[in-house]
């Protein structure tokens, strides 16, 4: 691979390509509930760490891999499961969404 | 015909079931042991394509909350009427569950209700049992995903067979693929009807290991011998489709006749997609009855994966004290069966 040498400089500077995501909620409870959801599940390569937490009311994710293709894999199919939580919220949550 | 179990005096338990590991995704809704609703919706891909993890987990993500919402008005039933909230926990394909299990999590928590991970092969044994009022027996399941002879002993669901392998309907499946065949409603019901028609029994490769079964073999023979065995015109489709149910339920019979043996049981229960295939519920049928055996089998409402199966696991786990913190929800593709604590059966088989 041609890119091997700028692999391992990669590697040397632990240059882990890190990305954050942060989802407002329209209350604390509400991005507690997306927290609950989307954590359980480990990422299937071990390569990929997602790590999650809610701020007041948003809910936090950050994402590091090695490559660019492994992140964007995992965002992916993160923004998927996350959208069917919001939409799960929309469809069966309190009418009030402060009344979590 | 649906008894209750036990439940007089106490308040009714309501449990709606989350079901996703395969192609079907299914939510169905128990109430101590009757069947609310059971709605499902099937990803079918087009002749000779099989269906994968990442188109399978967009199916069901866009049908899940219909289905959902069909679930409970079928049901008629609100959410504070729903006492735990069960799902599939594995094994399966892992996209697909997690798709479904993300819902369901969303859910418990909305609700402020219970959750509980489910053994999707202990959904199809429960729901069998439920059903057929089968009481202590062996269970053949087989499925697309899996092929295993079970038998309840000591709080376990222990393996005495399986498929050293892939499993039947998963060999079913590819030929069905090799042919061409419309995998419309499935395609082992189009394989079983072709195979009504044929007339000729094409020599196979015969896979029993003892206890075990194999199908690789027979499928890559099959799968390589179908083009010269068709153009020679030795055979027709249906006498393929005929000769392939014929060696493969012949395999599964001697299996469950084994374990049979073994456990000293009267009663055989069929369970699982292939589990609706009427010629296999015959064979097992002669097999039980030079025994002095019966053969109990669903129809496909319940052998086909579904969410009320799930649900109705759910009811027996959640009424004996299974619950499922968050953080211990996480979705796995093998899952075994025998890993699961039996709460709702004491030792001699019996409900608790």
């Amino acid at each position: 691979m041609a890119t091997s040498s700028v692999k391992k400089a990669v590697e040397r500077n632990s240059g882990l390509l890190s990305m954050e995501l942060r989802v407002p909620f329209p209350s604390q409870q509400l991005a507690i509930v997306a927290y609950g959801s989307l954590f359980p599940d480990p990422e299937p390569r071990k390569e990929i760490v997602k790590k999650l937490r809610v701020e007041d009311k948003e809910l936090v994710v950050l994402f590091t891999a090695p490559q660019a293709r492994l992140l964007r894999v995992a965002f992916h199919s993160f923004l998927d499961h996350l959208d069917m939580t919001i939409q799960t919220m929309e469809k069966f949550g309190p009418a009030d969404p402060q009344d979590v | 015909m649906d008894k209750k179990q036990g439940t007089d005096g106490p308040k009714p338990i309501t449990v709606i079931g989350f079901e996703g590991s395969a192609n079907k995704l299914g939510v169905g809704i128990i109430r101590d042991g009757e069947v609310l609703s059971n709605p499902r919706h099937t990803y079918i891909t087009p002749p000779g394509q099989g269906f994968l993890p990442r188109d399978t987990a967009k199916h069901h993500q866009a049908h899940i909350l219909d289905v959902l919402q069909q679930a409970l008005d079928m049901a008629k039933v609100k959410p504070q009427d729903i006492d735990c909230v069960a799902y599939t926990k594995g094994p399966g394909m892992g996209a697909p569950l997690v798709s479904t299990a993300v819902v369901a999590r969303t859910v418990a928590q909305l609700w402020n209700k219970p959750l509980l991970g489910v053994n999707h092969c202990i959904g199809h044994i429960e729901m069998g049992r439920r059903v057929t009022g089968a009481v202590n027996p062996v269970v053949l399941y087989v499925s697309g995903g899996n092929t295993q002879v079970i038998a309840y002993q000591l709080k376990k669901y222990r393996i005495f067979g399986e498929t050293i392998d892939i499993a039947v309907g998963n060999c079913l499946d590819r030929f069905a693929r090799v042919l061409k065949i419309s995998n419309d409603p499935s395609p082992g019901y189009n394989i079983e009807q072709m195979a009504k028609k044929g007339e000729k029994l094409i020599d196979l490769p015969y896979g029993v290991k003892g206890m075990d079964v194999s199908f690789s073999g027979i499928l890559s023979y099959i799968e390589d011998a179908a083009q010269s065995l068709l153009d020679s015109k030795q055979a027709t489709p249906e006498d393929l489709c005929f000769s392939l149910q014929e060696t493969v339920f012949a395999m599964l019979v001697e299996i469950t006749e084994r374990a049979m043996a073994h456990c000293g049981s009267e009663e055989v229960l069929i369970v699982g997609g292939v589990g609706c295939n009427e010629r296999l519920q015959e064979m097992m049928g002669i097999m039980a009855a030079e025994r002095g055996a019966k053969v109990f089998a669903t129809d496909e409402r319940y052998c086909i994966d579904n969410g009320a199966m799930i649900a109705q696991a759910g009811w027996e786990m959640f009424r004996t004290g299974h619950v499922t913190p968050l953080a211990d929800s996480w979705c796995t593709q093998r899952f075994r069966t025998d890993e699961v604590e039996v709460t709702w059966r004491d030792d001699s088989g019996e409900p608790i």
